[in-house]
């Protein structure tokens, strides 16, 4: 994902009345801006058009209000929902994002978003929400030995379970056969002991690695 | 030198005004984009009792009961199959000094289009069987007709429960 820098704590209020609009093609690429989101951008018509959408991204956004966004549009339903927005000096500004495909004969040709001013008290939930959405993912963060095994070999979580869970079962039916082969060594059962403590902190570290389904964004904030 | 471009730039801009255009029933329409609230989904409205056949119910918009309407049927057409890409247009308008949210159904968004509203063109009588007052006139656009809806006249303003509606969403608001 790409992330805009620098940002600062200024907002930019959304003129009273004023409507942003623009449109893209099918990969996100600006086709068209009207004059008000030019002017609150920061940006000039030339470095928009043609530029990806995500260029006026604000980093507190939490990606996955955008992969809702996404999974909805290319859906070919509309998406509403508050987004802040990074203008070129880095300040930001809070908007209704109206998201919706183009048609044209039943064909979708672009995306277009209208963009209205939200009232503070909406700005206020979303604020809270995506806060709320970016810690969780931070807490969800895989710990112990899933991390580190996933840190150091740069593997990913999914696989790591499934190979833990092999290796776990391999190990098991190993020391089975071991101890099948000679009964009663002191030994051998040091090392199932040894196992198991291992295999136990293994399992504690699992639920971290299955992360709650997030509440989405648009539904929490069309309830409100 | 600087100030040319820049006072060309605002004579050619100046003029312009953004309309939002959509289908309904294979044809093209469209409406100033100033007015628009939110685009949405279709989902189940709740039906208000004695009301024109146009009008489908309320919508519960974070608070506000905004009316909603079937653009088809209040221009005289068949009634359309609402499927997911079924788009509700919320507009907001001034009446009476109050502001008023209402909804309408549109088969799906097309495009967004700049127009000189100066050369918006008269919408011809075409008898008394079709209702063109709900029509500002025609924008000719490229090599087709965008048809420029009168927001105010898709539901003129009566007795009764309308009223009670625009008060709540004008209070909401």
């Amino acid at each position: 994902m790409k992330i805009n820098q620098p940002v600062t704590d200024h907002e930019i209020p959304m003129k009273e009345g004023s409507i942003l609009v623009s449109r893209t093609d099918l990969k996100g690429m600006i086709t068209y801006c009207n004059r008000d989101f030019i002017e609150i951008s920061g940006f000039t018509e030339s470095e928009l058009i043609g530029s990806s959408h995500n260029m006026i991204r604000h980093p507190d956004m939490p990606p996955e209000a955008f992969e809702e966004l996404w999974s909805t549009i290319k859906d070919r339903r509309p998406w509403s929902g508050l987004v802040k927005n990074r203008t070129r000096q880095g300040d930001y500004y809070w908007v209704r994002a109206n998201v919706t495909p183009l048609f044209e004969h039943g064909r979708v040709t672009g995306y277009m978003s209208v963009r209205t001013q939200p009232t503070r008290m909406e700005i206020e939930q979303a604020e809270a929400l995506y806060k709320d959405i970016t810690a969780r993912k931070a807490s969800m963060k895989p710990t112990g030995i899933a991390a580190l095994v996933s840190k150091v070999k740069g593997i990913s979580i999914r696989y790591f379970n499934i190979g833990y869970g092999l290796l776990s079962t391999i190990t098991l039916l190993l020391l089975a056969f071991i101890i099948s082969l000679e009964p009663g060594n002191a030994v051998i059962y040091g090392f199932i002991g040894l196992m198991a403590v291992l295999y136990m902190i293994g399992l504690l570290s699992l639920p971290t690695m299955y992360p709650r389904h997030l509440s989405t964004p648009r539904r929490n904030s069309s309830r409100s | 030198m600087s100030e040319i471009p820049e006072a060309d730039e605002q004579t050619s801009l100046v003029d312009l005004e953004e309309f939002l255009s959509f289908d309904l029933a294979g044809e093209r329409y469209c409406l100033e984009i100033l007015h628009v609230q939110e685009i949405r989904g279709w989902e189940m409205v709740t039906r208000v009792p004695n009301q024109p056949d146009y009008v489908l119910g309320v919508l519960n918009l974070r608070g506000a009961i905004v009316p909603v309407y079937d653009l088809r049927i209040r221009l005289g057409m068949p009634q359309g199959i609402y499927g997911k890409e079924t788009v509700v247009i919320v507009i907001h308008l001034k009446r009476e000094g109050k502001n008023k949210s209402i909804g309408i159904v549109v088969d799906s968004v097309s495009d967004v289009i700049e127009a000189d509203p100066k050369q918006l063109l008269a919408t011809p009588e075409f008898g008394e069987n079709l209702d063109t007052t709900v029509l500002k006139g025609i924008i000719p656009a490229d090599d087709n007709m965008v048809m420029l809806l009168d927001i105010q006249q898709i539901h003129p303003v009566v007795e009764g429960i309308n009223e009670e509606v625009s008060n709540e969403t004008a209070g909401a608001r």
